[in-house]
């Protein structure tokens, strides 16, 4: 599914290395957690599978995509073959709940019968069926999260990237997020999550891979605390 | 496809409607770049217009000396006829140089009783194959004895042609200057429109909107502007160039001078020059704004 193979990434306007030498695979149906302090090169891993950034040498497989060979024009597709959820929800304030799914999907072409069809789905899914008409400002931020990760499912992904998806959440709502991506996963869509949150990590007894000063310092089962003791 | 086609066709629509001031800053600076391309086109088809009427009217007058009898002056006529470039030489004597001079004086009795001592000159009318001849053919009649001036309109051709012809340069040169301001107006409000879209574009980008997708609306939209300002242009030329045909033929009809070119012909051209302009002029402008500003 994800196949980084001695990936090497600077970031050319202050020098600094995000990720050295970097080699991960990532099989389908995985849920895996990339975990380390700020700074440690974790945002630059999402940004290079999204192919928001390149990186300098090494090679990035995503699904049927080579990033490091790929033409520009290619990068569209790359990204319908994902979902993505951010921190900060990102929803349009000037959308309801359900334009804000349905937006997804218009804008990469997708019919309006598909889009009634599959809106009220994912909706359903992250138990947001009767909010469906109202704005991002009427709802608690676990129901903003929860819109987002509807977005993010609105295409049928094959992989959710989860960039810090509980980071402005209370410990309850951040629970209420991770049961849904749990609920994914057990579908059969393979999630990578950012995080910084060690007891989500500990709790959940996933794959953690683990990145220090832009090294990949360990990637096994288990939890963060597991993890950073060795 | 179609339902692409109606995404941008919509955002577009209310993108325009929510900056409506930088649209009404474009839009009239489109107006003003408009009527120069308007003003230019307008003396571009009147020079040719003119020129064809001048061309079909165009003769050569050759004067015969004062002393010739009327017997010698038509001794000439061989000579005459045998410039190169002459279509037709028509001998004219002086009673029908009076008749004619009589009848540009609308009849009036003037030049009553001048028949008994007719003080004008035998002449020959002299047309052209072709205009471009003019200078040679005059040289070639000047030559010949017995013609003692020669007189056509070569001067008056060539005076408006001068005219016409700088006033349609410089209206174009003002056109092009405009051009440049109104592109650069037009990619300055969608410039804004970009900066008011951006969490939408990067949403947009994440999903997997192709640039095609992103741009098409801000390219629509740049377009609607042009055509706006193309339309509502399409108003005071139209009025503008009706009221001087009017002026024209009330103060230059009674000198039996020749006509503008008629509104109809120009109304069909500024409308459907000023839309194509416009939409061209307007989607450039957006072009080039979401080319710089849209990092894809």
């Amino acid at each position: 599914m994800i196949i980084f193979q001695n990936v090497t990434k600077t970031y050319a306007d202050n020098n600094v290395v995000a990720l050295q030498d970097a080699t991960f695979h990532i099989q389908k149906g995985e849920f895996v957690f990339i975990v380390g302090p700020s700074g440690a090169g974790k945002s630059t891993i999402t940004k290079l599978m999204t192919c928001e950034e390149l990186p300098d040498s090494g090679s990035i497989r995503v699904g049927e995509f080579n990033i490091s060979k790929m033409a520009k024009q290619q990068i569209p597709y790359l990204r319908r073959s994902m979902g993505i959820i951010f921190q900060d929800f990102r929803l349009l304030p000037n959308k309801t709940v359900y334009e804000n799914v349905s937006f997804a999907m218009e804008v990469i072409g997708a019919s309006k019968k598909a889009i009634r069809r599959r809106v009220p789905d994912v909706l359903s899914m992250v138990n947001l069926t009767s909010k469906a008409r109202s704005y991002p400002h009427q709802l608690s931020g676990g129901e903003q999260q929860r819109v987002g990760i509807a977005r993010a499912l609105a295409n049928t992904p094959h992989l959710i990237i989860a960039d810090e998806p509980t980071g402005n959440l209370d410990n309850e709502t951040a629970w209420e997020i991770m049961s849904i991506l749990d609920h994914i996963n057990k579908q059969g869509t393979t999630v990578v999550m950012v995080t910084h949150a060690q007891n989500i990590v500990d709790d959940m007894q996933k794959r953690v891979i683990s990145i220090e000063d832009g090294l990949v310092k360990s990637d096994q089962q288990g939890g963060y605390s597991y993890v950073t003791s060795i | 496809m179609l339902q692409a086609f109606k995404y941008y066709i919509s955002q577009a629509f209310s993108s325009v409607f929510r900056n409506k001031l930088m649209v009404i800053i474009s839009v009239s600076t489109l107006i003003f770049c408009m009527l120069l391309l308007g003003l230019a086109i307008a003396f571009g088809v009147n020079l040719g217009y003119i020129s064809n009427q001048l061309e079909s009217q165009f003769e050569i007058h050759a004067f015969v000396d004062l002393s010739y009898t009327e017997e010698a002056a038509r001794a000439l006529e061989p000579s005459v006829q045998g410039i190169v470039g002459i279509a037709d030489a028509k001998f004219c004597t002086k009673e029908e140089a009076l008749a004619s001079l009589q009848e540009m004086l609308d009849h009036s009795n003037a030049l009553a009783g001048l028949e008994e001592d007719n003080p004008l000159q035998f002449s020959y009318k002299i047309t052209l194959k072709n205009i471009r001849d003019a200078g040679s053919v005059e040289t070639a009649l000047a030559a010949i004895p017995g013609i003692e001036s020669v007189s056509n309109r070569t001067d008056i051709l060539g005076g408006i042609s001068t005219f016409t012809s700088i006033a349609r340069n410089i209206s174009i040169f003002g056109m092009i200057i405009f051009a440049f301001i109104a592109v650069f107006i037009i990619s300055n409000t969608i410039k804004l429109t970009l900066m008011a879209r951006k969490k939408e574009i990067e949403i947009m980008k994440s999903v997997g909107a192709t640039n095609a997708f992103i741009r098409s609306p801000f390219i629509i939209e740049g377009g609607i502007v042009g055509l706006i300002g193309g339309v509502i242009s399409f108003i005071p030329a139209y009025f503008g160039y009706s009221s001087v045909v009017a002026w024209w033929q009330g103060w230059a009809g009674s000198f039996g001078m020749f006509d503008l070119a008629p509104v109809s012909q120009l109304s069909s051209i500024f409308l459907s020059v000023f839309i194509i302009a416009g939409i061209a002029i307007g989607a450039l402008g957006s072009m080039l704004s979401v080319r710089k500003y849209l990092e894809i």
